[in-house]
């Protein structure tokens, strides 16, 4: 009993610009805080950003996996949050087209180096391409991030479903992001929760809500996480009770 | 773990990971049409020699919980009597297990009436295959909707044949025959292309579904033949026919034969697509209006709010 089994977490929101990413770095660094061994995995092929959001400029990166020429203990990189992370590359083309065996290649170099981790975080990319689908399918727990945009509650819903009818997947763990309080958020979660009671037939999980402020998109500028810079900030603060839940397990 | 089904049944039995399936030498309970009353312990082996009408249960891979049907033999007139006296008992106490024996089997009878089953393994033919082929292709250039085609060919089936004999080899061609048909949808076309060598015929299949699928047959596969030893795994080829191909029944028979030869080519127990995965959201994946109109519900609520609490 001694090799550890991570809990695979899989971060989308179908709609870009959610704040998708900014919550999976702030997760990874508050679970990080924790004690817990964290990867976080940057699975937007297209265009990635994690590296860029956490001031990095990686020489190699997912593409090097994908295509079979690195493990991913040669790509991954240490980062100031105090996980590690294996980087993907920005506007890299071919990559956001990625084939089955490309992904299925990811897949197991991220198990090869499974047992050393406590968390797997995978920030998968906007939209629902086959690529997001299958990082989805690979996941224990399927996050969808929204906010109060119609755009961004209708992309959210529509990923919940081709998820669910794709692979009969009927847990998600919803982040309500940019909520200006509590009322708001829960409002924004009963809402989309009763739809997809009502279409899809299962309830969704509220893990929490992220408060709107501005010290995020400040932090963001500066390529520093506001978990560590401002931990007493409302976001921070939001951003480390959802933490909590997820090192228990939800 | 027990599954009963009317007055006979059968225990589940062989529980592996992920998938449960009889081995050849464990004990069933069989229902004999004839001799309701008494349950008959036998194993597979003699079910299958025995040509008897039998019928198990048991979890696949997937969520749902499935039933196996193995019919062996016609049943005589005198048979099917007493088959349908027990059928509305059976009826009242599960599902409506019976009523799909009972209509696979007068498919079954007029299938091998016109000699489109293979004696085997009771899978579609060639025959059929290449007739059913034309009409899914005419399907989709009707429906717009793609279909696909998956070749599949056992690795190192030669082996088993040589080390086992002729015998366990087709045994184990009709175990394989059930458990691919379990692990295929609703609408899949199963067929035995001859030899060790299978094909399925998808409707409303694009080339990415269709690569779930040889996914997951490769893998019932590696459950089903790994307590052989022997290396016997599945190679498949997939092919998609779409309205923009230009594609004959022949030609795409052709094209996921040389993606199945590519597997094959490369290391075996995999599967190789022929052409690309283009993105796709098929209809029933899309928000319906009745959705969307749900979810913009929230809308006047959040724009009031909002106005109200901006700073």
């Amino acid at each position: 009993m001694t090799a550890k089994v991570p809990v695979v977490t899989a971060i989308s929101s179908g709609k870009g610009g959610v704040g998708k990413t900014f919550i999976a770095i702030n997760l990874a660094a508050c679970l990080a805080q924790m004690g817990k061994k964290v990867l976080m995995v940057d699975c937007d092929l297209g265009l990635a950003n994690i590296d860029i959001m956490l001031g990095l400029n990686p020489a190699h990166t997912l593409k090097d996996i994908a295509f079979g020429n690195m493990t991913a203990k040669e790509v991954l990189l240490n980062t100031q949050g105090g996980f590690d992370l294996v980087p993907a590359s920005s506007g890299v083309k071919e990559m956001a087209q990625l084939i089955f065996e490309n992904i299925d290649r990811i897949k197991t170099a991220i198990q090869e180096i499974s047992s050393a981790y406590d968390h797997i975080i995978l920030d998968t990319g906007a939209g629902i391409s086959e690529t997001v689908l299958q990082f989805n399918l690979f996941a224990d727990h399927n996050i969808v991030v929204l906010n109060r945009e119609l755009t961004s509650l209708t992309d959210a819903y529509a990923t919940i479903k081709v998820i669910f009818q794709m692979f009969g997947k009927n847990r998600f763990d919803l982040i309500v992001n940019s909520a200006r309080n509590a009322e708001e958020a829960t409002r924004i979660f009963n809402h989309i929760d009763s739809i997809c009671h009502r279409f899809l037939g299962f309830p969704l999980n509220y893990l929490g809500y992220i408060t709107y402020d501005e010290t995020v998109p400040r932090s963001i500028m500066k390529q520093t996480i506001l978990s560590l810079t401002f931990p007493q900030s409302p976001p921070a603060v939001d951003c480390a009770a959802i933490a909590r839940k997820i090192a228990v397990g939800h | 773990m027990k599954e009963r089904m009317g007055s006979g049944t059968i225990k589940g039995v062989g529980q592996k990971e992920g998938l449960n399936l009889p081995k050849r030498d464990e004990t069933l309970v069989t229902v004999n049409p004839l001799s309701q009353k008494e349950e008959r312990r036998k194993t597979l082996a003699e079910i299958i020699k025995g040509h008897e009408a039998a019928v198990f249960l048991f979890d696949s891979r997937t969520l749902k919980k499935k039933a196996v049907i193995a019919l062996l033999e016609d049943l005589s007139p005198q048979e099917q009597e007493a088959f349908e006296q027990l059928r509305p008992l059976t009826l009242e106490l599960e599902d409506d297990l019976l009523e799909k024996i009972i209509e696979l089997k007068d498919e079954n009878n007029q299938l091998q009436a016109m000699a489109l089953i293979d004696g085997l393994t009771g899978l579609y033919n060639t025959r059929f295959f290449t007739s059913q082929l034309g009409k899914e292709m005419s399907r989709t250039r009707r429906t717009g909707l793609p279909c696909s085609l998956l070749m599949m060919d056992l690795d190192n089936f030669k082996t088993l044949n040589d080390t086992l004999g002729h015998m366990e080899g087709n045994h184990f061609l009709v175990a394989l025959a059930e458990a691919l048909r379990e692990n295929l949808r609703t609408g899949d076309t199963l067929c035995r292309f001859g030899g060790d060598e299978f094909t399925v015929i998808m409707p409303a299949t694009n080339l990415f579904e269709a690569a779930l699928v040889a996914d997951r047959l490769i893998k019932v596969v590696q459950v089903i033949a790994e307590p052989l030893g022997l290396g016997v795994t599945l190679s498949a080829g997939v092919g998609e026919y779409t309205t923009t191909s230009s594609l004959s029944p022949e030609e795409l028979v052709q094209a996921a034969d040389s993606a199945l030869y590519e597997a094959k080519r490369s290391g075996k127990n995999r599967f190789v697509l022929f052409g690309k995965v283009e993105p796709f959201l098929d209809e029933t994946s899309m928000v319906s209006v009745e959705e969307k109109e749900a979810l913009f519900a929230i809308k006047d609520h959040l724009q009031q709010k909002g106005e109200g609490d901006d700073r």
